[in-house]
């Protein structure tokens, strides 16, 4: 039997089902992500979550196909199979085949991507898997690299906000497994 | 020179100077640091991180200090100095010596705190720090000793929100120190 029990539509308050079902809507799923409706116990989680989910991650101003690349080589990288498998499932409908994503995890040097997107992807990366040795000098690169200031914050962002989604849903996925 | 630089008070909104009121009360100092006024170069970015920490990791905590203990720890196994320093600015204010804190640091698995504080800690450091080592009965060892289901949550939450700003804080720290 699973520790969490996953509640029910009326059990959550109007207010934090209608993020679920926002959520559920800009996914484009048929279905409730079990590692958020878990949060119905916390209705505050849930709103913190859905804010820094549009805020440091949708309302990003990167391509939405070099978003998902990212996400999905930081799963990979840390291992959260359900990171992965949302991402894939976007790429998926993104028109990225099956042969096409396990290349990009083996060969994460040489994406199908434009160069802004490669280097979007390459950083990100770096920021998410080795932010305890990034020097000033890594900065001077992305801004050489063409990135301004703004858009180096928007990347840390995005990368910090995967980084926390990946403990809410390795969790969630434990407490949701049978013992 | 630094790469990033934190944004002269006189060159924010109403709106961002509302956001660095809001942190500079989450700091022992009552200042707002550099990492959280460099931030304001992108006030989307500042926003997320603000409302998503007093979300994730409320003031006062039903914890008690375990949150900052817990924040200390994770900071210290990754590096960050900017959320190691706060949490322990905390703690200090709280009225824990620095012998103590360092204690802890070097011996992070046999805590000198009460049971419940104890466990409180370990399991937000373990989730934070070793995800894919979590397992089911793990929670149902949290529940054992008393903690709901909405504890437990609550502690996801804490952890996530340490994950992402050790991500913020050891990425900015990098872009605020001299070439």
């Amino acid at each position: 039997m699973a520790f969490f029990d996953v509640p029910k539509d009326d059990d959550i308050p109007a207010a934090s089902r209608q993020l679920l079902e926002e959520y559920q809507r800009l996914q484009g799923t048929k279905e409730r992500a079990l590692n958020w409706q878990i949060f119905g116990h916390v209705p505050r989680i849930i709103e913190a979550r859905f804010d820094a989910w549009k805020k440091l991650n949708q309302d990003s101003s990167f391509p939405v196909d070099a978003k998902m690349v990212a996400v999905m080589l930081i799963s990979h990288a840390k291992r959260c199979r359900m990171c992965f498998a949302g991402a894939r499932f976007h790429l998926d409908r993104l028109g990225f085949d099956e042969g096409a994503m396990d290349a990009m995890c083996a060969h994460p040097d040489a994406l199908p991507l434009n160069e802004s997107g490669r280097r979007f992807v390459h950083y990100v990366l770096r920021i998410a898997t080795d932010s305890a040795n990034l020097t000033a000098k890594d900065f001077q690169e992305m801004q050489q690299a063409g990135f301004s200031k703004e858009e180096i914050l928007e990347m840390i962002a995005f990368a910090a906000y995967w980084i926390m989604n990946i403990v809410f849903s390795q969790a969630a996925l434990a407490g949701l497994a049978d013992d | 020179m630094p790469f990033f630089e934190p944004v002269p008070e006189d060159k924010l909104s109403p709106e961002l100077l509302r956001l660095l009121e809001i942190a500079r009360k989450r700091t022992p100092s009552q200042t707002a640091g550099p990492s959280v006024r460099s931030m304001a170069a992108h006030p989307r970015v500042l926003k997320g991180f603000v409302e998503v920490r007093e979300e994730l990791n409320p003031i006062p905590s039903r914890f008690g200090s375990g949150p900052y203990i817990a924040g200390m720890l994770i900071a210290h196994s990754v590096g960050c100095r900017a959320c190691f320093n706060l949490s322990r600015g905390w703690l200090n204010k709280l009225g824990f010596d620095e012998d103590t804190l360092s204690g802890y640091c070097a011996a992070p698995a046999t805590l000198p705190l009460g049971e419940r504080d104890r466990r409180m800690v370990e399991f937000t450091v373990k989730v934070a720090c070793d995800r894919a080592g979590v397992k089911a009965a793990d929670f149902r060892d949290m529940e054992r000793a008393g903690f709901s289901t909405e504890d437990v949550l609550e502690m996801i939450g804490i952890a996530a929100f340490w994950n992402l700003a050790t991500t913020f804080g050891t990425a900015i720290d990098a872009g605020l120190r001299e070439e």
